[in-house]
């Protein structure tokens, strides 16, 4: 199908048969382009051969250039690299936000991050940098210098006014009956930093701003100046609770660089771990979302149960949290028969358990009207704002990489993909739940296959020059990791696309109409991992009406209107 | 002066606040053990307590001050009072008169108003949602615990609560007659006492803790005792209501009392924790829809048996 | 008045509130902490309750190399607890900056922005030491030379910190 692609691409632009390049399977790479020529080319790839899933977009820096590389996919999942550059002395490439609604986030960090300029880029508040960081200072360039930014960034006072009230300043003032609580970045809902500015009618959401970043900590660029090795364990700390598909990804990009071939054995220990994790995820995500709508026990059980997956995983790699099975090459720790037996004890038991789970969630009244209809993101929202995961799932969009593009011993053990129509959270839900019966179902089925052989094979401390995408199915959805070397012993750059990054997209269309009540389990049901986004935006809805903040006396004149509205005079209260 | 005593000590304000204090530590450890945890130990209560009046307390320049101190304490006072018109010891509360249950019933009321007005005055955003929420559900649960409490005195005649709990007392099969109200009201309670599901004017989750969230050192403290009272008050007087079953001697029927309102708070703490957080319009229109009803139901029930048999 | 004060410390010692704060942290901690509260470990057997409002807390767990965006509310959080008020410093990242101490983005461990008063590491923390700290930190206080010494440290790290804002912030963190 790669060939399909490429064959249509040169047929179309006879020019480019030299840069098209077609080396491994589900994967089609264009070398170098020109902005001219780029755009003719993304826009054929998008209008004429339905290439309309937006991946990410990756910037390089090519010593006097910037580089972008585009990764595009369409129904026959091959994803398309385009590469095009534009020299540092003039860095203006098109925002390509109006193909592709899902790049937005990206693009918005190629200027923070390389200052490029992105024209036709939509307004918002920069990405991922803190707001106080210079405008012209570009990290991920190789030629920056960090001396004397946080000087700088000092030197400006302290702003510790919430968002909706920095917001004010820049929207015009006009009368509304409209308040907006900002939620986080620390509150009880969020167990990391996030902020929203919720714009309510009475208790009903008309707008909301979303502001992430807290957490950017720019462990892309210590990646650049460590060695591979060292970058194994920085990855495993992009997220602590998805570490395992972070490093999975990293570590198959660069094996896939050094051309090894991971033992089978390893494999099989990989792919137990991944589904262990997705366990210990997706029953974290329940008792958390439980949380959200005020259900504790049902919370404090799931955790309960979670808890046999950590002991699991603790004597398998040494720790709860950030276990480190994936080295480069296989896996550092095996599976004795002593730790199979526990593992099919703890299986039988959480079987029983999520059977048990989705019982209460098919049959709790309460539960189910704070579910049922809840930030609805449907099929086509789904396909626009490029989500990804157990959200896209709920609307009964199939992108799961173990299904359309098998890796590692997925290869020999075939997932059944699973999807619900219910396009909610209440969906997501139920979609998570029965990934874990699959799940503990592929763990079985590995233990019983579980081949003989060696954990590792060696890799080279030097890994040869080259650029891999990989992409693996994190328990949040597709996780894409780009590994570009240059020779030597530290890549030239990694760049880490977590698939909660897709899913803000959608957040906003999520949240607009529903209750302030359901702003919590909305944010909750995409499952965000902060930690892995570790960038900021503001995003407007496409109706986003200008916001105003009141003051205290217009909040109570509007709450003495309110209720006189509804035949209570409560005008008479003195302050 | 035996008077005197007894509003103080036995069965008064003393006897309220350790029982209260007890409540709060059976309603904690139950609540834990129902999620397979071990829960606080049993001092717990007291020590929040005191650990809350030596902290220092920092009140928002933008609150009004006297009002910010003065609410938690109107709070507590208001649902003192209301527990000496509650028989305990005995049929016979320490004070009573005819229609002191009206009076109760307003007292009642106070501490959703003053929640209110903690929300109100504290001028922070999560605190005025939360006040509005406190002010909607107390719309919506009123009604129905107003009809569902005075139904049974249409049988009984009498708006005194150690009237009603002498007359039922004399007769119990009529406290059958009472099963819809007594429904009504178990859920009304529920709702009054803002325990899950209809916990959304302090739900943590979205609006941190609501109309208390600027509050803190004693001021809280108080509002945490106002609330563990709150909850023995209105169970007791569930209990005297509708549960009126004495021996007429007065240590078994305190017995008794301690029964019957543990056994309430088993009840609501299992209700609590067996569901999910309704959201604010869903209580409304559940109060309206499914706990009016039964109540409107119960006083034509009452009035159709008053007119044949009594 | 003796007793009531009595009281009062024996209190402070038994019913510590938790506020948690996730300074830039890469979740593993911040799960364990929530993770001390749920059945295996339930820190409410120590009277440990997390709360949600800064306000109502007494401890303040901070997870997380402190990144620079958030140093400032960190900085609020801390300001909103009443007296007196402790923190605990959760992972190798917040004792330290840890694995990102270098990275462009990150202030450093939390005592580069406020006082810590217990510092736990691990990466990430065992639930199990987090325990250990706390009930650390409360023995601390049951010792009246320790706990008058730990009050001292920080009030002139408060005084400090106070200091450094009033002169616009420029020395922030040291």
């Amino acid at each position: 199908m790669e060939n399909e692609l490429a064959g249509a691409l040169t047929e179309r632009f006879p020019e480019l048969s030299d840069r098209v390049r077609v080396e491994r399977p589900g994967r089609v790479t264009v070398d170098w382009l020109t902005q001219e020529e780029f755009l003719p080319v993304i826009r054929f790839l998008h209008d004429g051969l339905g290439l309309t899933r937006g991946h990410n977009v990756i910037g390089t820096d090519e010593k006097e250039d910037l580089g972008f590389v585009y990764l595009i996919s369409g129904p026959q999942r091959v994803i398309a690299a385009l590469h095009t550059r534009v020299p540092k002395s003039d860095p203006r490439i098109r925002s390509m936000t109006d193909l592709y609604p899902m790049f937005l986030l990206f693009e918005r960090e190629l200027v923070d991050l390389f200052g490029a300029v992105v024209e036709g880029l939509p307004q918002g508040r920069r990405y991922p940098l803190p707001d106080k960081w210079p405008r012209d200072q570009w990290p991920l360039r190789k030629e920056w210098d960090p001396a004397g930014v946080k000087e700088a960034m000092a030197r400006q006072p302290a702003d510790l006014q919430d968002p909706a009230h920095r917001l004010s300043e820049e929207e015009e003032k006009e009368p509304s009956n409209l308040v907006t609580v900002p939620i986080g970045p620390q509150h009880p809902s969020l167990d990391e930093p996030g902020s929203f500015a919720i714009t309510l009618e009475g208790e009903r959401v008309r707008g909301a701003e979303i502001e992430i970043g807290y957490n950017h900590r720019g462990l892309e660029k210590a990646c650049e100046s460590r060695t591979y090795v060292q970058d194994l364990y920085i990855i495993e700390r992009v997220c602590g609770i998805c570490s395992l598909a972070h490093t999975t990804a990293y570590c198959m990009a660069v094996e896939q660089l050094a051309g090894v071939e991971v033992p089978i054995r390893a494999q099989y220990i990989r792919l137990i771990a991944a589904e262990m994790e997705r366990l210990h995820s997706h029953l974290l995500w329940l008792g958390v979302a439980a949380h959200e709508i005020g259900f504790d026990t049902l919370f404090m059980l799931t955790w309960r149960d979670r808890e046999s997956v950590l002991d699991v995983m603790a004597v398998l790699g040494g720790n709860r949290i950030n276990y480190g099975v994936n080295c480069l090459g296989g896996v550092r720790r095996d599976i004795d028969a002593e730790l199979e037996q526990e593992i099919l004890r703890v299986m039988d038991f959480l079987e029983t358990e999520v059977q048990n789970f989705m019982h209460v969630a098919d049959t709790e009244a309460t539960l189910k009207a704070r579910l049922v209809g809840v930030g609805p993101l449907s099929r086509e929202d789904c396909l626009h704002y490029g989500a990804t995961g157990p959200v896209a799932r709920a609307a009964g969009v199939s992108e799961d990489v173990r299904v359309v593009e098998p890796y590692g011993a997925y290869r020999e053990i075939a997932v059944n993909d699973i999807t619900d129509d219910h396009a909610d959270v209440y969906g997501r839900t139920v979609v998570r739940m029965k990934e874990m019966l699959e799940s503990i179902r592929l763990i079985r089925e590995a233990l019983k296959r579980l081949p003989e052989g060696p954990l590792t094979v060696r890799v080279p401390r030097r890994i040869p020059a080259g650029e891999a995408i990989v992409r693996v199915e994190a328990p949040r959805g597709e996780n894409i990791h780009f590994v570009r070397s240059d020779g030597s012993d530290t890549p030239d750059r990694v760049r880490v696309r977590a698939p909660t990054e897709c899913n803000w997209h959608g957040m906003q269309h999520m949240l607009q109409g529903g209750y302030l009540s359901d702003v919590p389990i909305t944010i909750a049901a995409i499952d965000p991992c902060y930690s892995c986004t570790d960038r900021a935006i503001t995003l407007r809805g496409r109706d986003g009406k200008p916001l105003e903040v009141m003051d205290w006396g217009t909040l109570r004149q509007h709450g003495i209107q309110w209720y006189a509205r509804r035949g209570i005079d409560i005008s008479k209260v003195v302050l | 002066m035996t008077k005197l005593l007894q509003i103080l000590l036995f069965p008064g304000l003393l006897f309220l606040l350790a029982y209260a204090t007890t409540m709060e530590f059976i309603d904690r450890k139950l609540y834990a053990r129902l999620q397979s945890r071990q829960g606080p130990p049993w001092y717990q209560p007291i020590a929040d307590f005191f650990k809350l009046i030596g902290k220092k307390t920092l009140i928002p320049a933008e609150a009004n001050q006297r009002m910010f101190r003065a609410i938690p304490l109107f709070s507590l006072t208001a649902v003192a009072t209301a527990f000496l018109y509650i028989p305990v010891w005995g049929r016979q509360a320490v004070v009573s008169f005819e229609g002191d249950m009206v009076v109760v019933l307003y007292l009642l009321a106070l501490p959703a108003l003053s929640s209110f007005l903690a929300g109100w005055y504290s001028r922070s955003l999560y605190a005025t949602v939360g006040a509005t929420r406190v002010l909607t559900q107390m719309f919506s649960y009123e009604v129905p615990l107003f009809l569902s409490v005075l139904a049974p005195t249409l049988l009984s005649g009498t708006w005194s609560l150690s009237g009603n709990m002498a007359f039922f007392s004399r007769h119990p099969l009529l406290v059958l007659l009472n099963l819809p109200a007594m429904v009504s009201m178990l859920i009304s309670v529920q709702c009054k006492l803002e325990r899950t599901p209809f916990d959304a004017p302090e739900a943590e989750t979205e609006i941190v803790s609501g109309p208390l969230v600027e509050y803190g050192g004693r001021y809280l403290a108080f509002f945490h005792v106002a609330k563990d009272c709150e909850v023995t008050v209105l169970l007791s007087m569930f209990a005297a209501l509708f549960l009126p079953f004495s021996m007429g001697t007065p240590w078994v029927d305190f017995l008794l009392y301690l029964l019957k309102t543990g056994l309430l708070l088993s009840l609501t703490c299992l209700v609590r924790a067996v569901t999910a957080r309704l959201r604010i319009n869903q209580i409304v229109s559940f109060c309206w829809r499914y706990l009016l009803p039964p109540a409107l139901l119960q006083v034509v029930l009452n009035l159709m048996v008053r007119g044949w048999i009594l | 008045m003796k007793l009531i004060e009595k009281a009062v410390e024996w209190g402070t010692r038994r019913s510590p509130w938790i506020i948690h704060f996730n300074a830039g942290a890469c979740n593993g901690c911040d799960i364990e902490v929530v993770d001390a509260m749920t059945p295996r470990f339930d820190l409410e057997r120590a009277g440990i309750i997390k709360q949600g409002s800064p306000r109502h807390a007494d401890v303040l767990v901070c997870t997380g190399a402190v990144s620079l965006q958030i140093r400032d509310r960190l900085v609020q959080i801390y300001e909103q607890m009443p007296d007196p008020k402790f923190v605990v410093a959760v992972g190798a990242c917040a004792c330290s900056g840890g694995i990102f101490k270098d990275c462009y983005c990150v202030e450093g461990g939390i005592d580069a922005v406020i006082p810590v008063d217990v510092y736990v590491p691990g990466c990430a923390v065992r639930p199990e030491a987090l325990i250990a700290a706390i009930t650390q930190l409360l023995e601390k206080l049951e010792d009246k030379e320790e706990r008058g010494r730990l009050l001292a440290a920080q009030k002139v790290k408060k005084e400090a910190l106070a200091a450094v804002r009033e002169n616009g912030g420029a020395e922030y963190g040291e």
